[in-house]
């Protein structure tokens, strides 16, 4: 996402990379800001394999 | 980063994420489906509109050609396991060069400062899962697909 607009913004200003920029801070404040919450699901797995099966 | 460097330095990041990009994609577009449906209020969840057809036919994407929970074991069973998470590290490489380009810059201050800190948990999450027990690895493979194609998509 930043990638690209960075590309279409060193193409020169316009609405083309105004779009480009509009996007990418978009994803970045909705999107991208969710993403260091996933880092204790990912290192709780003791948590998911501490259910017994009987239980289910 | 070019081909041809890419091909040289030994690592292929790209065959690597093959998973992340299926899995992530998809979820991310059963989310904006059902985001449609919401912005469109009560006319989005009847039929006239159309929008929750595109819910439905969303849906199916995280399901076939590899359900995303199979996606997100075989990215850290087989691609993390197969080099212990070396072309995963090229790629943040890759993303670190991003992340300086937009270093500096106040229109991308949010960006920055997500992609770092996104980047940071991808690496911590990366060491631990190359170095954990494979059961409990995979234990934490869905949030960790979920944690790459997130940052991945920023960077």
């Amino acid at each position: 996402m930043a990638r690209l607009a960075l590309a279409a913004r060193r193409r020169g200003p316009g609405e083309f990379a105004a779009m480009r920029l509009a996007t990418a801070r978009c994803y970045g404040e909705h999107f991208l800001a969710r993403a260091p919450s996933y880092l204790p699901a990912v290192m709780g797995g003791a948590t998911v394999m501490g259910f017994d099966p009987d239980w289910l | 980063m070019p081909a041809r460097r890419r091909r040289d330095s030994g690592a292929a990041p790209g065959r690597s994420v093959d998973p992340v990009v299926k899995a992530w994609c998809t979820d991310l577009g059963v989310e904006i489906a059902s985001m449609g449906v919401q912005v469109h209020g009560g006319m989005g969840y009847i039929e006239e509109t159309g929008a929750a057809q595109y819910l439905r036919d969303a849906r199916i994407a995280p399901i076939y050609e590899g359900t995303n929970g199979i996606q997100a074991n075989d990215l850290v069973g087989r691609k993390l396991g197969r080099d212990q998470g070396e072309a995963a590290r090229a790629l943040f490489g890759e993303m670190r060069v991003t992340l300086a380009e937009l270093g500096g810059k106040p229109e991308w201050e949010t960006m920055h400062r997500g992609l770092a800190a996104g980047l940071d948990a991808l690496e911590h999450a990366t060491a631990y899962l190359v170095a954990t027990d494979p059961a409990l690895a995979a234990a934490g493979s869905t949030p960790y697909l979920a944690l790459f194609g997130t940052v991945a998509g920023a960077g």
